[in-house]
């Protein structure tokens, strides 16, 4: 399958995916835009702890430092690759960042959903169509950000 | 040394809990691909592709690896910057 992105330029990246595609992946990641701040127990895993000593983590979370503005972040820059995926066609390094993480976010969100808990997971025996619909995102957008982490590499 | 309820350190205890640098670990996970966490390491530490690689696949094979080792504030803002990328990090005083 023939990459969807490609470097155009020194400091651009051209986005090639179908406009269908295009759609889906943005209606994706405005979804989670909105369960970043909806749900925590969906997206708990946009949010690990910062120590690995639970005592600490939870001095951590007391602090000023631990008031957590994350969930606000992450949703408007979910919402902002979103729109960025359906307006634009060539996007800086920068914007192509945001959009990896973004994609990858969106990955990590989508494996809680359908329950990826470790590299046996299978997805044919997800219990209804509407879930293996969404692993099939995942996996899809799994190449998508492996595709665009090797053209920012390259 | 006895202690209340192992509240109070000694000063060698205190000494050592002071001076020890943090370290920075990121866990392996099942949705991380392995060529975005060699990507993010070498996009947020320099690090070469081979260093990078190496570090991926002891993450990958051993379940954990140091990435970075600092002051406790750098620690912090590296943990912070590798949850930005989606990484499982945690950052722990290395005793």
């Amino acid at each position: 399958m023939k990459s969807p992105f490609k470097k155009s330029g020194k400091d651009s990246i051209k986005i090639k995916l179908p406009k269908d595609d295009k759609t889906i992946i943005a209606d994706f990641l405005m979804q989670i835009s909105n369960l970043s701040t909806t749900d925590r127990s969906l997206t708990w895993r946009l949010y690990p702890p910062l120590y690995s000593d639970p005592v600490e983590q939870a001095e951590y979370d007391l602090s000023e430092d631990g008031q957590d503005q994350r969930p606000i972040e992450i949703s408007a820059s979910l919402a902002s690759s979103s729109s960025l995926l359906i307006e634009k066609e060539v996007l800086t390094l920068q914007e192509a960042n945001s959009l990896l993480q973004d994609l990858n976010r969106s990955r990590l969100v989508i494996a809680e959903i359908v329950g990826v808990k470790d590299d046996l997971f299978d997805p044919t025996q997800l219990p209804s169509d509407e879930l293996r619909f969404i692993s099939d995102v995942y996996s899809y957008l799994g190449w998508i950000v492996s595709e665009l982490t090797e053209v920012m590499t390259g | 040394m006895a202690s209340l309820g192992g509240m109070i350190e000694t000063e060698e205890e205190f000494d050592l809990k002071v001076d020890s640098p943090w370290v920075v670990i990121v866990w392996n996970d099942p949705v991380n691909l392995m060529n975005y966490v060699t990507f993010v390491l070498q996009q947020l530490f320099g690090y070469s592709k081979e260093k990078a690689t190496t570090l991926m696949l002891q993450i990958h094979n051993e379940g954990k690896a140091v990435v970075s080792s600092g002051s406790k504030f750098e620690s912090e803002r590296n943990v912070n910057k590798l949850h930005a990328y989606g990484l499982w990090a945690t950052m722990q005083q290395d005793k």
